[in-house]
């Protein structure tokens, strides 16, 4: 491979490049669903070729394509640098970099059990087993269980000398019930929805879930939602669940502090961000419990890697300290502009996207708490648990999540199961009421497959972990 | 062109000879796109891609195993059908599917442009130059896409299936941001066509230009029911996320939509109708879904009243006397048949008699990030975008900060409204050509909005 990174290196300099780089990237993917005894898709698929990015003049062009020949190599180079060009009739200042080191490397993430290699039978046995679990009573309608797995391995080379090659494996899985009766549907789903979890690892990570064991308590629970009081109405105190806090986390601080978005190079897709520069080391984001961090090193996260996609090594950001803004995630082109170091948050969907700032892991840092302290210390509350549908505006501003379930709290202790759990607020008011951030012990490192951003559309694979949290004077039902 | 009829179905006869399995089906997908990006009136982002992509499909009886490649040489091509025998083996039978379909007579649609499949980064950079320069004139700062792509679609399979598709898109968004200090103001305009030539970048960015200086200075306004005018982009988005929750027969199969046991009644007000015509040219038109069977006009709503459901060889084949009504997606698909051509039918109404006949109530440009609470209530949320304003007394009087809605879709089209003369057909994606939502401006008469923003 190296033989052709240099190749493409050499045409994309010869034909006017100040910087380019390449990436060569295979992925294999997997699939598995089963469906009220059926299966439903079983799918493995290969994906493989190359990008080449480069720089003219500060401007960037970018081509890409699946056939992995030397002449193919050395042609798309050259596109890419036609493409640059065309970019540069529409500039100002231009692009630079943030200076950076070169590195020679490799890195391969840990596994025990390769899902490739384990057998199809073996997954399917494991996920029918699952899914029957859930059966039982006639009102749960819908019984669902699946995995999925994606090993890829890439290598990064750039004009200044980087040489870097990676290899990740990620799996993940979970399952979940609909009950129907009379007009009514109702979900549960573990270990949360949109899937499951995932993490950096193999089969062993999907086994170790244990989805027939809390079958019957998703099935229990969805049923039991269907009568269950609708959530009333009003403001009041709100615990949330580690895997609600892992979307919150996401939406309202893994977002707002990709400082792409912050200088407006998605504001005709996905939004800008209300965490603007004036607003660094100024802006009090949450309370003092709430410290929230980058972090592409933590073992295990989808968000964990070697060296980002412009062969950046993995770091650990501070984005709030004690509930001040204090940082961003960024590029070695966005940091430029501040006179900084990268965060190493560029990453890329396969070979044929270019890199964007994407989060890696956002990790909100442990308090004292545990969950049984914080319903205790609650006279009046709801706890809530399992994101069932999220939505948040293009500043970051107004957010609204409904999660699968809730309970109400009184006088310190779980009580009626709700139905339609809803919240919303403001990003920096709610962060602002949070006085109880969970101990380490309880921290969950989530794993979201799905994150989405850019034109055209990528998805991202990005870790949080996250502890339960409490909030005071929260909006709920509001559907 | 990216792969020609012949070479396709070289390859696709290719795989069918290689397969041992009782029934194959193989799905060829072929594409070269570009992508430009502004931001701030400078071009920041620019990219190319070129991929083929064969997509295998083996049935043993009923056990069905699918496998996919990005390389159309013979060893991969063997090496992708045997993936797919394998994993098809060991499978478990599934007990409701039938078999793959026998296809039919693909009809010819017009949905493809040379001039879009020949033009060039330089043609891009132009079109956004002349967008910039009509922003600056203005002075706001432009941001947005110039998109084209050329993709082949064909399916094969042995049961008789045979189809091919060339394609071309192009389109073009623009969002401008309008600052006045500490203030700013958002305007957004789309424009999309199979022929990049008539893509028109002066109209778009005035039109964007001019909302985002009316927009500056945005007030609160108190959350509540209004009546509301919705531009065809908002619209859109209404309709796509109603055909996607409702009017697929997966989700009514397994009673997660909301026209179970509501099929042949009234469910909105009289004044909407609403089918899908994948033939149609306003829809972004394919003449065939992913399993090749020709494509058929569905009537979801017509007078008010729900009609139908668009089905797949899958889930017509869990229904006596179903068949596919050429909705498919790739296989495998969990997700189920989707309405991918959508239309609303239009009215007689202008935005101005629209807004001339609003004592109170909200215009409102498009929504972003509209997700679904509780599909079988159609209970949706999201937010207003780009332009959000107050009309009282039959005039637009001032820009408001953006609102959230937390509203039962279906019961706001209930509430009646009125229809608009003005179209616009919008495509899913910068990315593939096929597949969009073609909305006319609608008021209605009370909406909920529950929340906004600062």
């Amino acid at each position: 491979m190296r033989d052709l990174a240099e190749a493409a290196l050499a045409a994309g300099t010869k034909a006017g490049a100040n910087y380019c780089d390449v990436r060569f990237v295979t992925r294999r993917g997997s699939y598995i669903q089963v469906k009220n005894d059926n299966v439903e898709a079983v799918t493995r698929g290969s994906s493989q070729g190359f990008g080449v990015r480069a720089l003219v003049a500060g401007a960037w062009g970018f081509s890409s394509s699946s056939t992995v020949t030397k002449a193919e190599v050395k042609a798309v180079a050259a596109e890419a640098v036609r493409i640059a060009r065309a970019s540069a009739a529409v500039q100002e200042k231009g692009a630079h970099l943030a200076p950076e080191k070169a590195y020679e490397d490799r890195h391969r993430s840990q596994w025990k059990r390769d899902p490739f290699d384990v057998p199809i039978e073996e997954q399917l046995a494991l996920l029918m087993d699952a899914q029957r679990a859930l059966a039982g009573d006639a009102t749960i309608k819908v019984r669902t269980a699946s995995s999925s797995a994606l090993h890829e391995s890439k290598v990064f080379a750039s004009s200044e000398g980087s040489y870097i090659e990676q290899e990740i494996l990620q799996s993940g899985g979970g399952i979940q019930a609909v009950a129907i009766e009379e007009g009514e549907v109702e979900q549960r789903s573990y270990p949360t929805a949109s899937g499951g979890d995932y993490r950096l690892a193999g089969w062993e990570f999907v086994e170790g879930l244990d989805l027939v064991g809390h079958a019957p308590q998703v099935a229990k629970e969805a049923k039991a939602l269907l009568r269950a009081k609708k959530c009333p109405p009003g403001r009041t105190t709100l615990v949330l669940d580690t895997n609600q806090m892992a979307l919150q986390t996401h939406e309202s601080c893994g977002h707002p502090t990709e400082l792409d978005r912050v200088l407006g190079m998605e504001a005709s897709y996905a939004g800008t961000s209300f965490m603007t520069p004036d607003k660094l080391r100024k802006l009090r984001y949450g309370s003092k419990a709430i410290n929230i961090v980058a972090d592409a090193t933590v073992p295990g996260g989808l968000g964990t890697f070697g060296y980002d996609d412009e062969g950046v090594k993995a770091q650990r950001v501070q984005l709030i300290r004690e509930g001040i803004f204090v940082g961003y995630q960024s590029s070695r082109e966005a940091a430029q502009d501040f006179g900084g170091r990268s965060s190493g948050g560029m990453r890329a969907d396969g070979w044929n996207h270019i890199p964007l700032i994407r989060m890696t892991n956002i990790n909100l840092e442990p308090g004292d708490w545990t969950l049984e302290e914080m319903i205790r210390d609650t006279k009046e509350g709801i706890f809530m648990t399992t994101n069932k549908s999220w939505s948040i505006d293009d500043l970051r501003l107004n957010f609204q999540f409904a999660t699968e379930i809730g309970w109400e709290i009184h006088n310190g202790e779980v009580g009626e199961m709700l139905r339609y759990p809803t919240y919303t607020g403001i990003t920096h008011e709610f962060w602002g009421s949070c006085d109880a951030v969970g101990r380490k012990a309880e921290a969950h490192l989530w794993g979201i497959p799905n994150c989405g951003k850019g034109e055209p559309g990528q998805t991202a694979r990005v870790g949080h972990r996250t502890s339960p949290a409490r909030f005071q004077g929260v909006r709920v039902g509001v559907a | 062109m990216v792969m020609a009829k012949d070479e396709a179905f070289e390859i696709m006869e290719k795989v069918l000879g290689l397969s041992k399995a009782d029934e194959t089906e193989v799905l060829l997908s072929a594409h070269r796109s570009a992508l430009t990006r502004f931001a701030n009136s400078i071009i920041h982002q620019n990219v190319a891609t070129k991929d083929a992509t064969v997509n295998v499909r083996a049935v043993f009886g009923k056990k069905i195993g699918v496998a996919e490649v990005n390389k159309t040489d013979t060893a991969s091509l063997r090496e992708v059908v045997a993936r797919a025998g394998a994993i098809a083996r060991v499978q478990k039978p599934n007990k409701d599917f039938k078999a793959l379909p026998k296809g039919g007579q693909i009809k010819e649609v017009d949905n493809y442009s040379k001039r879009t499949a020949a033009s060039t980064p330089e043609q891009r950079a132009e079109a956004v130059r002349r967008v910039v320069a009509v922003a600056k004139e203005a002075g706001v700062k432009a941001f947005g896409a110039l998109g084209a792509s050329t993709h082949v679609v064909a399916v094969m399979n042995s049961r008789g299936a045979q189809a091919y598709d060339d394609m071309t898109s192009s389109r073009l968004t623009v969002t401008a941001i309008a600052t006045d200090g500490e203030r700013k103001g958002y305007g957004w305009a789309e424009d999309a066509h199979r022929d990049i030539g008539r893509l028109r970048p002066e109209v778009q960015a005035e039109r964007a230009s001019h909302k985002a200086r009316e927009s500056l200075g945005a007030r609160a306004l108190e959350p509540g029911e209004y009546p509301v005018v919705l531009e065809p982009p908002a619209v859109a988005d209404i309709v796509t996320t109603l055909g996607f929750t409702t009017f697929g027969a997966l989700e009514y199969q397994e009673g997660r939509s909301y026209i179970v046991n509501r099929l042949g009644k009234r469910i909105v007000a009289e004044e909407f109708s609403l089918w899908d015509d994948g033939l149609a040219p306003g829809g972004f038109p394919m003449a065939f879904d992913f399993e090749g069977v020709p494509k058929r006009r569905v009537e979801l709503i017509a007078d008010g009243i729900a009609q139908g459901l668009v089905y797949d060889s899958y889930t017509a084949g869990r229904e006596e006397g179903k068949e596919s009504t050429g909705h498919a997606l790739p296989a495998p698909n969990p997700f189920g048949p989707f309405p991918m051509n959508m239309f609303l039918e239009s009215g007689d109404a202008t935005m101005e008699e629209m807004i001339e006949d609003t004592r109170r109530g909200v215009y409102v440009t498009r929504f972003h990030y509209t997700n679904t609470i509780d599909p079988t209530k159609t209970l949706w949320t999201g937010m207003t975008r780009d332009g959000t304003f107050l009309v009282e007394d039959g005039e637009v009087k001032a820009a408001v900060r953006n609102l959230r809605f937390t509203d039962g879709i279906v019961d706001a089209l209930a509430a009646g409204g009125v229809v608009g003369k003005e179209v616009q057909d919008l495509p899913f994606s910068d990315y593939f050509p096929a597949g969009g939502t073609s909305a006319p401006m609608v008021k209605l008469n009370r909406f909920r909005f529950t929340g906004s923003t600062e």
